[in-house]
């Protein structure tokens, strides 16, 4: 398809979700109207280079001291840094890879000029607070900021891109600018920095602010970036290239994408009184799976809306990466978001894995862009709400039993996987710490995105998925433009299920890392009764048991109070099954959640007979 | 048509003949596939235990169990997966050259073409280490037009593009591997024949077979897909009716081709390249 063609996207999906999800959205808090922290900007300028991959730019920043105290220093984060060579703190914590991707050096982040009111900040500079890591600046001030007072700093810079590694970087003609200006560090209320290296696995932390982005391109190239564009879609000639402009306000990040050969689709989303223009950019030969992003972006528009509250921004972006950009591919910012996947899409085949990207990054946009999290202290609170959030989304696209993987007749739950992901082999760490604390990424996935989402979930599933929503999107809606940590996000689950909810459930989930085990004894018969004994180890989640015989089945709750259960039913049961439903997930092996005489086997011996069959024929005489 | 052509039977005749033959070697086929399914159910229905309903749990219990299979059946299934494949493929020669015998007019009781069969399989299994060679020495050829396509778009941003040229690429390395396929089994013919290897190599290399054996070869992927569409879709009993029907009757589509090339084999041998009939086709 050409460049500039406009494809008009299946809204059956999208009608469908409008009418269901209206159910159950009783009375939600409206959502924080304006961000806290105003008098906040970075005008960005940005001169792409394509033959050496570099960024020529400028920064005006504009900063107001939002703490109690006056401060005698800034700190500023320059995280292409960590891309300068083998021995940054991320590439310490990270092997040198990132989702299997190699790193291949050469990034950074050079700062050659840094001015506030005509004072050269560069001098008094320690740009190696940490040993051999020079991705933050500790910048003294010639004189106190006071509380309430604003400055505005001049900056110039050499932004080094690398051959696209972790969400930044280049491959071929494609670019990923990302992390690629100097950007200040948040002010804590008390007067404290949040600021900390780049690490391995978590970056965002930062004030809401105004950006407004000049980029310089070669003529040709398109870009896309963060924030909704103030010139026509072709841009404005200049004499070394085409100027392209965007501005946003509330967002907390600012990123830019070009290549000379994106192809584009569009649509607008309206609804929850909102009118959002969806661009998605994608290479050549990509138009199929294309669409299918953008259809899952529409329906996960409104399904966030409905449930967390608008997306109060006029613009969304969805990139495409090409093969080989691996390194830039699933990573969310503000108003845009790099996707993934293959560009073969067959219409019809109900392969939810292939959605879970643009559902998790678009999942993004709320819970990091809008309730901004610090992500490198609370990545549950970034990562771990929004994979809940992507599979709640899958499940609504694709249904719960398909909400995973369906081939060949097996059907497997999304939340199943990440079940076992989470519990299954070694143990893993609770995900309420900090990204620090965990010993690889393997670890950090399997407890932050896996773990945190499977508490989320047993909660939806035990205590019901409206009410669960309405919790979650209390907090979504009054957190947003907001810096909450894990009280904020107790206290709005409490206010929807008594205090109990975060004392008995959340906080030993979350903190302690307890599950609720079920190991369910072999049935008994004495005299015309089953005995049925079950116990359960851990958190008091109630269950549903169900008994299976000869005359048809029986179902009995098994509170959440009750640790033990011991039933003598009268009759000859053959099967106990302790929640057939799959509703508590924090189970790590759910085998032993049944008892009984084996049935439902010769399906499967069908099966296995055929492919047998076919397999030795095809190699037969 | 010569007089000798009208000499050389046509393929109906041999497949009929061989009907008794064809039904043999689907039993023997669902024994083996018997046990070896029984095996794999058997496995993964431990991987579920206790859980008793491990068939209708599977999507709840899926992760663990397949976690377990992978961990304590993995190595085991598939070494014997492998050994009922080379097995198969090994005794394969033999049976076919059973089967074949059984499509020849002097075709005598099972013993006599087991007895034969043996006679002609040193012949066979030389007619097949030919053949294996030339596929590794063709395949290597032809596996260097993918190479070149993905050097030359290795900077393509167009995945499609590069994808599908790799497909198509590929393609003449499998007309290759199908008219390798067809030549073995008009090699083998030949065998069953009587021919000499010599005589074989010459009737599988200059028989054209290649379009009918793709024919037949459509014929018994569709009825394979049959077979595996009603064991995903039917209840276990119609599935396994449904299946071995689908099964039995792949191998009727395979016995016609082998008749089809015994057919062709004699008759190209004869009358374009001017050998006598073989005797045992007289």
């Amino acid at each position: 398809m050409p460049s500039g063609a406009r494809r008009s996207v299946s809204f059956g999906v999208l009608i469908a979700w409008l009418g269901v999800t209206s159910l159950g959205a009783a009375d939600p808090p409206p959502p924080n109207p304006r961000p806290l922290q105003e008098g906040h900007a970075y005008i960005l300028t940005a001169r792409l280079d394509p033959a050496t991959h570099t960024v020529e730019g400028t920064a005006t920043i504009t900063w107001r001291n939002e703490s109690r105290v006056a401060v005698r220093e800034l700190w500023l984060h320059r995280y292409l840094e960590a891309f300068r060579h083998a021995r940054t703190v991320f590439m310490r914590e990270s092997g040198e890879q990132l989702r299997g991707v190699r790193f291949r050096g050469g990034g950074g982040l050079d700062v050659h000029a840094l001015t506030w009111e005509d004072v050269d900040l560069l001098a008094g500079v320690d740009d190696d607070p940490e040993a051999d890591d020079r991705t933050q600046l500790r910048v003294p001030l010639p004189r106190e900021v006071a509380p309430g007072e604003q400055l505005t700093l001049e900056a110039r810079f050499t932004a080094h891109l690398p051959p696209v590694f972790a969400r930044s970087g280049y491959h071929g003609d494609f670019h990923c600018v990302a992390q690629w200006f100097p950007k200040l560090a948040r002010l804590e209320p008390d007067g404290t920095w949040a600021t900390f290296p780049y690490h391995g696995h978590g970056e965002f932390y930062a004030d809401f602010a105004r950006y407004e982005l000049d980029v310089i391109v070669p003529s040709g190239w398109t870009v896309v970036a963060t924030g909704a564009r103030q010139l026509p879609r072709e841009g404005e000639p200049t004499a070394d290239g085409v100027r392209h402009r965007f501005a946003q306000d509330h967002v907390h990040d600012a990123v830019f994408v070009a290549a000379p050969w994106f192809q584009r689709l569009s649509a607008r989303f309206e609804g929850h009184g909102r009118t959002v223009e969806v661009e998605l950019v994608h290479p050549p030969g990509f138009g199929h799976a294309a669409a299918r992003h953008l259809e899952v972006t529409l329906a996960g528009l409104a399904h966030f809306a409905e449930h967390f509250g608008p997306y109060p921004y006029d613009q969304l972006t969805v990139v495409v990466p090409p093969a080989g950009a691996d390194g830039a591919a699933g990573m969310e910012y503000p108003t845009l978001f790099v996707t993934a996947g293959p560009w073969l899409h067959v219409p019809g085949l109900p392969m939810a894995l292939l959605d879970e990207v643009t559902a998790h990054e678009l999942a993004h946009q709320w819970f990091q862009g809008l309730v901004a999290t610090h992500e490198v202290r609370w990545p549950m609170l970034d990562e771990g709400i929004t994979e809940w959030a992507t599979g709640d989304l899958l499940e609504r696209l694709h249904g719960r039993r398909r909400s995973g993987v369906s081939l060949l007749g097996v059907d497997v739950d999304g939340f199943e996987i990440r079940r076992a992901l989470a519990l299954r082999g070694r143990p893993t760490p609770p995900p309420a710490r900090p990204v620090t604390a965990f010993k690889s990424g393997y670890a950090y996935g399997r407890s932050v995105y896996f773990r945190t989402s499977v508490i989320l979930e047993t909660v939806a599933r035990t205590w019901g998925r409206a009410r669960f929503r309405r919790a979650l999107g209390r907090y979504a809606r009054t957190q947003r433009f907001r810096h909450p940590t894990p009280d904020d996000l107790f206290a709005a689950f409490d206010a929807e299920y008594g205090p109990w909810m975060s004392r008995e459930i959340l906080r030993p989930a979350l903190f302690e890392g307890a599950l609720s085990e079920i190991f369910v004894a072999p049935l008994e018969r004495d005299g015309g009764h089953t005995r049925v004994v079950a116990e359960r180890r851990g958190l008091p989640i109630p269950r549903r048991v169900e008994l299976r015989g000869p005359s048809g089945r029986r179902g009995l709750e098994w509170p959440g109070d009750a640790p033990r259960l011991e039933l003598r039913e009268e009759g000859e049961w053959t099967s106990v099954w302790v929640d057939p439903d799959g509703h508590a997930l924090l189970d790590a092996d759910r085998r032993d959640d049944a008892r009984g005489a084996r049935d439902g086997w010769d399906t499967w011996v069908a099966r296995a007979l055929t492919v047998a069959q076919a397999l030795l024929g095809a190699v037969g005489p | 048509m010569s007089a000798d052509d009208a000499a050389i039977e046509p393929a109906g005749p041999r497949f009929r003949r061989a009907l008794g033959a064809t039904f043999g070697v689907h039993v023997a086929l669902g024994v083996g596939a018997y046990a070896l399914g029984a095996r794999w159910v058997g496995a993964l229905a431990g991987a579920t235990a206790p859980h008793p309903h491990g068939a209708e749990a599977l999507s709840q219990i899926a992760p663990e169990s397949f976690a377990d299979l992978a961990r304590s059946a993995l190595a085991p299934l598939t070494f014997l997966t492998f050994a009922s494949v080379l097995l198969q493929a090994l005794v394969g020669v033999l049976l076919q050259l059973v089967w074949l015998g059984a499509m020849r007019r002097d075709a005598a009781g099972w013993r006599a073409q087991l007895r034969r069969a043996l006679t002609q399989l040193p012949r066979a299994l030389a007619l097949g280490a030919l053949f294996v060679l030339a596929l590794v020495v063709g395949l290597a050829l032809l596996g260097a037009l993918p190479m070149l396509w993905h050097v030359a778009l290795a900077d393509s941003p167009d995945a499609r593009l590069h994808d599908l040229g790799m497909l198509a690429a590929c393609l003449p390395a499998v007309a290759f591997a199908f008219r390798w396929r067809a030549a073995h089994d008009l090699g083998c013919a030949a065998i069953s024949l009587d021919a000499s290897l010599r005589e074989a190599l010459r009737a599988s290399w200059r028989t054209p077979g290649t379009l009918p054996y793709v024919g037949f070869w459509a014929l018994s992927l569709t009825l394979l897909a049959l077979g595996l569409g009603a064991a995903w879709t039917l209840g276990a009993m119609a599935a396994l009716f449904v299946a071995q029907l689908a099964a039995f009757g792949r191998t009727l589509v395979r016995a016609r081709w082998l008749a089809t090339a015994q057919h062709r084999a004699a008759r190209e041998s004869h009358s374009r390249h001017g050998l006598e009939i073989w005797p045992s086709d007289q």
